[in-house]
Protein backbone atom coordinates (compact mmCIF):
# COMPACT_ATOMS: atom_id res chain seq x y z
CA UNK A 1 0.00 0.00 0.00
CA UNK A 2 1.32 3.46 -0.89
CA UNK A 3 1.99 5.93 1.93
CA UNK A 4 0.34 9.29 1.17
CA UNK A 5 2.75 12.22 0.51
CA UNK A 6 3.42 14.33 3.62
CA UNK A 7 3.15 18.06 2.99
CA UNK A 8 5.29 20.71 4.67
CA UNK A 9 4.22 24.39 4.80
CA UNK A 10 6.60 25.25 1.95
CA UNK A 11 5.00 22.58 -0.26
CA UNK A 12 1.57 24.17 0.27
CA UNK A 13 2.80 27.76 -0.18
CA UNK A 14 1.93 29.92 -3.18
CA UNK A 15 3.61 32.87 -4.88
CA UNK A 16 2.96 36.42 -3.79
CA UNK A 17 3.94 39.81 -5.17
CA UNK A 18 7.30 41.35 -4.44
CA UNK A 19 8.76 44.80 -4.95
CA UNK A 20 10.09 43.68 -8.31
CA UNK A 21 6.46 43.50 -9.52
CA UNK A 22 6.10 47.28 -9.12
CA UNK A 23 7.08 49.73 -11.85
CA UNK A 24 10.37 51.58 -11.19
CA UNK A 25 9.91 54.54 -8.85
CA UNK A 26 11.77 57.10 -6.77
CA UNK A 27 11.01 58.31 -3.26
CA UNK A 28 10.89 62.12 -3.02
CA UNK A 29 11.81 63.56 0.39
CA UNK A 30 10.37 66.95 -0.60
CA UNK A 31 6.82 65.61 -0.99
CA UNK A 32 7.40 62.54 1.23
CA UNK A 33 5.72 60.39 -1.40
CA UNK A 34 6.87 57.93 -4.06
CA UNK A 35 6.98 59.01 -7.70
CA UNK A 36 5.99 56.54 -10.39
CA UNK A 37 6.24 57.13 -14.15
CA UNK A 38 3.14 58.78 -15.56
CA UNK A 39 0.57 56.18 -16.53
CA UNK A 40 2.26 53.40 -14.56
CA UNK A 41 -0.12 50.83 -13.18
CA UNK A 42 0.37 51.00 -9.43
CA UNK A 43 -1.66 48.64 -7.25
CA UNK A 44 -3.59 50.15 -4.37
CA UNK A 45 -2.02 49.19 -1.08
CA UNK A 46 -3.30 45.73 -0.31
CA UNK A 47 -2.20 42.77 1.77
CA UNK A 48 -0.65 41.10 -1.26
CA UNK A 49 1.29 44.22 -2.22
CA UNK A 50 2.75 44.72 1.23
CA UNK A 51 5.82 42.73 0.27
CA UNK A 52 6.67 41.89 3.85
CA UNK A 53 6.13 39.03 6.20
CA UNK A 54 3.47 40.56 8.38
CA UNK A 55 0.00 39.14 8.31
CA UNK A 56 -2.55 41.12 6.39
CA UNK B 1 -3.57 67.74 19.26
CA UNK B 2 -2.98 65.52 22.25
CA UNK B 3 -4.37 66.65 25.57
CA UNK B 4 -2.17 68.36 28.13
CA UNK B 5 -3.12 65.66 30.62
CA UNK B 6 -2.51 62.03 29.83
CA UNK B 7 -3.21 58.85 31.72
CA UNK B 8 -0.03 56.97 32.54
CA UNK B 9 -0.62 53.62 34.22
CA UNK B 10 -4.04 54.94 35.20
CA UNK B 11 -2.63 58.12 36.79
CA UNK B 12 -3.34 61.51 35.21
CA UNK B 13 -0.15 63.46 34.50
CA UNK B 14 0.67 66.78 32.90
CA UNK B 15 2.42 66.47 29.57
CA UNK B 16 4.60 69.07 27.94
CA UNK B 17 2.78 70.08 24.76
CA UNK B 18 4.58 70.59 21.50
CA UNK B 19 5.86 74.15 21.66
CA UNK B 20 8.49 74.43 18.95
CA UNK B 21 7.58 74.67 15.33
CA UNK B 22 4.37 73.42 13.79
CA UNK B 23 2.88 70.33 15.41
CA UNK B 24 3.03 67.32 13.14
CA UNK B 25 1.86 63.76 12.78
CA UNK B 26 4.96 61.54 12.78
CA UNK B 27 4.51 58.46 10.60
CA UNK B 28 6.91 55.55 11.04
CA UNK B 29 6.80 53.34 7.96
CA UNK B 30 8.65 52.31 4.77
CA UNK B 31 9.09 54.23 1.55
CA UNK B 32 6.78 51.88 -0.41
CA UNK B 33 3.82 52.47 1.90
CA UNK B 34 1.45 53.94 -0.65
CA UNK B 35 -1.39 54.29 1.86
CA UNK B 36 0.74 56.87 3.66
CA UNK B 37 1.18 58.70 0.35
CA UNK B 38 -2.63 59.01 0.30
CA UNK B 39 -2.74 60.27 3.89
CA UNK B 40 -0.03 62.89 3.23
CA UNK B 41 -1.89 64.19 0.21
CA UNK B 42 -5.04 64.55 2.31
CA UNK B 43 -3.45 65.92 5.49
CA UNK B 44 -1.03 68.20 3.67
CA UNK B 45 2.71 67.66 3.54
CA UNK B 46 3.39 70.23 6.28
CA UNK B 47 1.20 68.32 8.74
CA UNK B 48 3.24 65.11 8.47
CA UNK B 49 6.83 64.06 9.07
CA UNK B 50 7.47 60.66 7.50
CA UNK B 51 10.31 58.41 8.56
CA UNK B 52 10.98 55.45 6.27
CA UNK B 53 13.00 52.78 8.03
CA UNK B 54 14.31 51.35 4.74
CA UNK B 55 15.81 54.77 3.87
CA UNK B 56 17.32 55.34 7.31
CA UNK B 57 20.67 56.35 5.79
CA UNK B 58 18.96 59.36 4.19
CA UNK B 59 17.97 60.84 7.54
CA UNK B 60 20.04 62.54 10.23
CA UNK B 61 18.98 61.24 13.63
CA UNK B 62 19.94 62.35 17.13
CA UNK B 63 18.29 61.02 20.26
CA UNK B 64 19.37 61.98 23.76
CA UNK B 65 17.72 62.22 27.15
CA UNK B 66 16.19 65.61 26.31
CA UNK B 67 14.98 65.38 22.75
CA UNK B 68 14.70 63.53 19.47
CA UNK B 69 15.78 65.34 16.33
CA UNK B 70 15.34 63.86 12.86
CA UNK B 71 16.00 65.61 9.54
CA UNK B 72 15.31 64.27 6.07
CA UNK B 73 17.26 64.76 2.83
CA UNK B 74 15.24 67.82 1.86
CA UNK B 75 16.46 69.56 5.02
CA UNK B 76 13.16 69.30 6.84
CA UNK B 77 13.59 68.70 10.57
CA UNK B 78 11.32 67.50 13.36
CA UNK B 79 11.94 67.61 17.09
CA UNK B 80 10.17 65.56 19.72
CA UNK B 81 8.24 68.56 20.97
CA UNK B 82 6.83 69.08 17.48
CA UNK B 83 5.26 65.62 17.45
CA UNK B 84 1.58 65.89 18.33
CA UNK B 85 0.70 62.33 17.29
CA UNK B 86 2.72 59.27 16.30
CA UNK B 87 1.43 56.59 13.93
CA UNK B 88 3.19 53.23 13.66
CA UNK B 89 2.50 52.01 10.14
CA UNK B 90 4.75 49.52 8.35
CA UNK B 91 8.39 50.13 9.33
CA UNK B 92 10.39 47.56 7.37
CA UNK B 93 14.12 47.12 7.04
CA UNK B 94 15.70 46.38 3.68
CA UNK B 95 16.15 42.72 4.49
CA UNK B 96 12.42 42.54 5.24
CA UNK B 97 11.46 44.44 2.09
CA UNK B 98 13.79 42.43 -0.15
CA UNK B 99 13.81 38.92 1.34
CA UNK B 100 15.20 37.44 -1.87
CA UNK B 101 18.33 39.64 -1.76
CA UNK B 102 21.48 39.10 0.23
CA UNK B 103 22.62 41.86 2.57
CA UNK B 104 25.96 41.92 4.38
CA UNK B 105 25.64 41.02 8.06
CA UNK B 106 26.91 44.45 9.07
CA UNK B 107 24.18 46.16 7.04
CA UNK B 108 21.54 43.99 8.71
CA UNK B 109 23.09 44.77 12.09
CA UNK B 110 23.04 48.53 11.38
CA UNK B 111 19.39 48.49 10.38
CA UNK B 112 18.30 46.41 13.32
CA UNK B 113 20.16 48.74 15.70
CA UNK B 114 18.41 51.74 14.21
CA UNK B 115 15.05 49.95 14.33
CA UNK B 116 15.62 49.31 18.05
CA UNK B 117 16.24 53.01 18.68
CA UNK B 118 13.12 53.95 16.70
CA UNK B 119 11.07 51.46 18.69
CA UNK B 120 12.19 53.34 21.77
CA UNK B 121 10.96 56.55 20.15
CA UNK B 122 7.56 54.91 19.72
CA UNK B 123 7.71 53.73 23.34
CA UNK B 124 8.39 57.31 24.45
CA UNK B 125 5.42 58.49 22.42
CA UNK B 126 3.24 55.78 23.92
CA UNK B 127 4.21 56.65 27.48
CA UNK B 128 3.66 60.36 26.81
CA UNK B 129 0.20 59.77 25.31
CA UNK B 130 0.98 60.60 21.69
CA UNK B 131 0.87 57.14 20.05
CA UNK B 132 -2.44 56.78 18.23
CA UNK B 133 -4.56 54.08 16.55
CA UNK B 134 -2.04 51.27 15.89
CA UNK B 135 -0.52 49.36 18.79
CA UNK B 136 2.40 47.37 17.35
CA UNK B 137 2.70 45.30 20.51
CA UNK B 138 -0.88 44.06 20.42
CA UNK B 139 -0.04 40.79 18.71
CA UNK B 140 2.59 40.06 21.38
CA UNK B 141 0.06 40.58 24.16
CA UNK B 142 -3.03 39.00 22.66
CA UNK B 143 -2.46 37.30 19.30
CA UNK B 144 -4.66 35.12 17.14
CA UNK B 145 -5.35 32.43 19.75
CA UNK B 146 -6.23 34.82 22.56
CA UNK B 147 -8.32 36.86 20.10
CA UNK B 148 -10.23 33.73 19.12
CA UNK B 149 -10.96 32.92 22.73
CA UNK B 150 -12.17 36.43 23.55
CA UNK B 151 -14.20 36.58 20.33
CA UNK B 152 -16.19 33.52 21.42
CA UNK B 153 -18.13 35.82 23.75
CA UNK B 154 -19.61 37.59 20.75
CA UNK B 155 -19.34 35.43 17.63
CA UNK B 156 -19.14 31.82 16.54
CA UNK B 157 -15.47 30.98 16.00
CA UNK B 158 -14.51 27.95 13.86
CA UNK B 159 -12.81 25.24 15.94
CA UNK B 160 -9.04 25.47 15.78
CA UNK B 161 -5.97 23.72 17.10
CA UNK B 162 -2.20 23.96 16.86
CA UNK B 163 -0.28 20.75 16.36
CA UNK B 164 3.39 19.93 16.10
CA UNK B 165 5.25 16.65 16.37
CA UNK B 166 2.15 14.52 16.12
CA UNK B 167 0.10 13.16 13.28
CA UNK B 168 -3.10 15.11 12.70
CA UNK B 169 -6.15 12.95 13.01
CA UNK B 170 -9.38 13.90 11.38
CA UNK B 171 -12.86 12.93 12.43
CA UNK B 172 -14.96 11.52 9.63
CA UNK B 173 -16.54 14.25 7.52
CA UNK B 174 -14.52 17.03 9.15
CA UNK B 175 -12.97 19.50 6.70
CA UNK B 176 -10.02 21.63 7.78
CA UNK B 177 -7.85 24.49 6.57
CA UNK B 178 -4.27 25.35 7.50
CA UNK B 179 -3.33 28.97 8.18
CA UNK B 180 -0.17 30.86 8.99
CA UNK B 181 0.30 32.81 12.22
CA UNK B 182 3.10 34.97 10.84
CA UNK B 183 2.56 35.01 7.06
CA UNK B 184 6.34 34.86 6.81
CA UNK B 185 7.75 33.62 3.54
CA UNK B 186 8.44 29.95 3.10
CA UNK B 187 10.56 30.78 0.04
CA UNK B 188 11.80 33.86 -1.82
CA UNK B 189 8.36 34.74 -3.14
CA UNK B 190 5.96 32.33 -1.50
CA UNK B 191 3.73 32.33 1.55
CA UNK B 192 1.23 29.88 3.02
CA UNK B 193 -2.24 31.21 2.29
CA UNK B 194 -5.21 29.66 4.07
CA UNK B 195 -5.47 26.30 2.31
CA UNK B 196 -7.94 23.45 2.53
CA UNK B 197 -6.13 20.22 3.40
CA UNK B 198 -6.44 16.55 4.04
CA UNK B 199 -4.97 16.53 7.51
CA UNK B 200 -3.60 12.99 7.23
CA UNK B 201 -1.18 14.33 4.63
CA UNK B 202 0.38 17.03 6.84
CA UNK B 203 3.93 16.35 7.91
CA UNK B 204 4.17 15.88 11.71
CA UNK B 205 7.62 17.46 11.49
CA UNK B 206 6.09 20.94 11.00
CA UNK B 207 3.83 23.02 13.25
CA UNK B 208 0.32 23.52 11.90
CA UNK B 209 -2.41 26.01 12.77
CA UNK B 210 -5.61 24.24 11.75
CA UNK B 211 -9.17 25.48 11.68
CA UNK B 212 -12.49 23.99 10.69
CA UNK B 213 -13.48 24.83 7.14
CA UNK B 214 -16.56 27.06 6.94
CA UNK B 215 -18.38 26.94 3.61
CA UNK B 216 -19.35 30.61 3.31
CA UNK B 217 -20.96 32.80 0.71
CA UNK B 218 -19.02 35.95 1.59
CA UNK B 219 -15.81 37.21 3.14
CA UNK B 220 -16.57 40.25 5.28
CA UNK B 221 -13.79 42.56 6.41
CA UNK B 222 -14.37 45.43 8.82
CA UNK B 223 -12.04 48.38 9.33
CA UNK B 224 -12.50 49.65 12.88
CA UNK B 225 -11.20 53.15 13.64
CA UNK B 226 -12.18 53.58 17.27
CA UNK B 227 -16.00 53.61 17.17
CA UNK B 228 -16.28 53.98 13.40
CA UNK B 229 -16.78 50.74 11.47
CA UNK B 230 -16.42 50.29 7.71
CA UNK B 231 -17.56 46.90 6.46
CA UNK B 232 -17.04 45.35 3.02
CA UNK B 233 -18.16 42.01 1.58
CA UNK B 234 -16.63 39.87 -1.14
CA UNK B 235 -18.63 37.20 -3.00
CA UNK B 236 -16.66 33.96 -2.71
CA UNK B 237 -18.50 32.48 -5.72
CA UNK B 238 -15.95 34.32 -7.87
CA UNK B 239 -12.99 32.40 -6.38
CA UNK B 240 -11.17 29.93 -8.61
CA UNK B 241 -11.95 26.31 -7.85
CA UNK B 242 -10.26 25.03 -4.69
CA UNK B 243 -9.21 28.50 -3.46
CA UNK B 244 -10.48 29.47 0.00
CA UNK B 245 -8.27 32.50 0.80
CA UNK B 246 -9.34 35.78 -0.78
CA UNK B 247 -5.71 36.97 -0.88
CA UNK B 248 -4.85 33.96 -3.03
CA UNK B 249 -7.97 34.53 -5.15
CA UNK B 250 -6.84 38.13 -5.67
CA UNK B 251 -3.58 36.90 -7.15
CA UNK B 252 -5.49 34.78 -9.65
CA UNK B 253 -8.45 37.08 -10.37
CA UNK B 254 -7.26 40.66 -9.88
CA UNK B 255 -10.65 42.36 -10.24
CA UNK B 256 -12.10 41.61 -6.84
CA UNK B 257 -15.14 43.65 -5.91
CA UNK B 258 -15.34 44.41 -2.22
CA UNK B 259 -18.80 45.92 -1.79
CA UNK B 260 -19.81 48.20 1.08
CA UNK B 261 -21.68 46.01 3.53
CA UNK B 262 -24.30 47.02 6.09
CA UNK B 263 -23.56 45.23 9.35
CA UNK B 264 -26.54 44.20 11.46
CA UNK B 265 -26.64 46.48 14.53
CA UNK B 266 -26.02 43.57 16.90
CA UNK B 267 -22.87 42.56 14.98
CA UNK B 268 -21.60 46.16 14.96
CA UNK B 269 -22.20 46.36 18.72
CA UNK B 270 -20.42 43.03 19.22
CA UNK B 271 -17.40 44.28 17.25
CA UNK B 272 -17.18 47.40 19.41
CA UNK B 273 -17.36 45.28 22.59
CA UNK B 274 -14.68 42.95 21.24
CA UNK B 275 -12.36 45.83 20.29
CA UNK B 276 -12.81 47.31 23.77
CA UNK B 277 -12.00 43.92 25.34
CA UNK B 278 -8.86 43.80 23.20
CA UNK B 279 -7.89 47.38 24.15
CA UNK B 280 -7.63 48.25 20.46
CA UNK B 281 -8.31 51.62 18.80
CA UNK B 282 -7.69 50.26 15.31
CA UNK B 283 -8.02 46.90 13.59
CA UNK B 284 -9.21 45.13 10.50
CA UNK B 285 -11.45 42.23 11.43
CA UNK B 286 -12.06 39.29 9.12
CA UNK B 287 -15.27 37.25 9.13
CA UNK B 288 -16.88 34.58 7.01
CA UNK B 289 -20.58 35.15 6.36
CA UNK B 290 -22.47 31.91 5.96
CA UNK B 291 -26.26 31.77 5.89
CA UNK B 292 -26.54 35.01 7.85
CA UNK B 293 -24.02 33.93 10.51
CA UNK B 294 -20.81 35.94 10.98
CA UNK B 295 -17.91 33.61 11.85
CA UNK B 296 -14.99 35.45 13.45
CA UNK B 297 -11.58 34.68 11.97
CA UNK B 298 -9.19 37.31 13.34
CA UNK B 299 -8.42 40.96 13.92
CA UNK B 300 -5.22 42.41 12.50
CA UNK B 301 -4.24 45.36 14.73
CA UNK B 302 -2.23 46.90 11.88
CA UNK B 303 -4.32 45.63 8.97
CA UNK B 304 -4.12 47.31 5.58
CA UNK B 305 -7.07 49.42 4.38
CA UNK B 306 -5.71 51.05 1.21
CA UNK B 307 -7.41 48.88 -1.41
CA UNK B 308 -10.83 49.05 0.24
CA UNK B 309 -11.41 52.77 -0.20
CA UNK B 310 -9.22 54.00 -3.06
CA UNK B 311 -11.61 56.79 -3.98
CA UNK B 312 -12.28 57.77 -0.37
CA UNK B 313 -16.01 57.36 -0.94
CA UNK B 314 -16.47 54.87 1.88
CA UNK B 315 -15.24 57.36 4.47
CA UNK B 316 -12.18 55.49 5.74
CA UNK B 317 -9.75 58.18 4.60
CA UNK B 318 -11.88 61.03 6.00
CA UNK B 319 -12.06 59.26 9.35
CA UNK B 320 -8.32 58.54 9.42
CA UNK B 321 -7.53 62.15 8.50
CA UNK B 322 -9.75 63.36 11.34
CA UNK B 323 -8.06 60.98 13.80
CA UNK B 324 -4.52 61.68 12.65
CA UNK B 325 -4.46 65.41 11.96
CA UNK B 326 -2.13 67.17 14.41
CA UNK B 327 -4.83 69.81 14.80
CA UNK B 328 -7.67 67.56 15.95
CA UNK B 329 -8.45 65.94 19.31
CA UNK B 330 -5.99 63.23 20.27
CA UNK B 331 -7.12 59.82 21.46
CA UNK B 332 -3.97 58.14 22.84
CA UNK B 333 -3.69 54.37 22.88
CA UNK B 334 -4.98 52.84 26.12
CA UNK B 335 -2.42 52.98 28.90
CA UNK B 336 -2.32 50.54 30.53
CA UNK B 337 -3.59 48.06 27.97
CA UNK B 338 -6.18 45.95 29.73
CA UNK B 339 -7.17 42.83 27.84
CA UNK B 340 -10.55 41.68 29.16
CA UNK B 341 -9.94 37.97 29.24
CA UNK B 342 -12.30 37.23 32.15
CA UNK B 343 -12.54 33.47 32.42
CA UNK B 344 -10.79 33.15 29.06
CA UNK B 345 -8.49 31.53 28.12
CA UNK B 346 -9.53 28.34 29.84
CA UNK B 347 -6.19 26.57 29.42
Amino acid sequence: MNTPAMFTPAMLAEQKMTLSDLPPSVYDHETQTRKFPEGALVPAMAPDTKFDGESS
Amino acid sequence: MCASTVSVNGVARERVLPNKGKPVLFVYTNSFDLSVDVLIKRLGNDAVFRFNLDLWQEYQIKIDSHRITIANLSGRKVESNDIAKFLWRKPLTNHQLYPDQHFPRERVYDEDELAYAMREVWNAMYWSGRAVLVDPLSDMIAGKLIQAQIAQRYFPVPDWDVISGAAVKNEAGQHRVVKSFTSLRTGDRSVLFTTRVETEQLSPASPWFLQSYVPAEFDVTVVAIRDALFAFALDRATFPSGVVDWRRARMLTPNQDWILHALPPEIAAAIRHFMADMSLHYGRLDFLLSGGTYYFLEVNPNGEWGWLDESGGAGIIDTLVDELSPDTACHPLPNPRIIQTGEIPTW
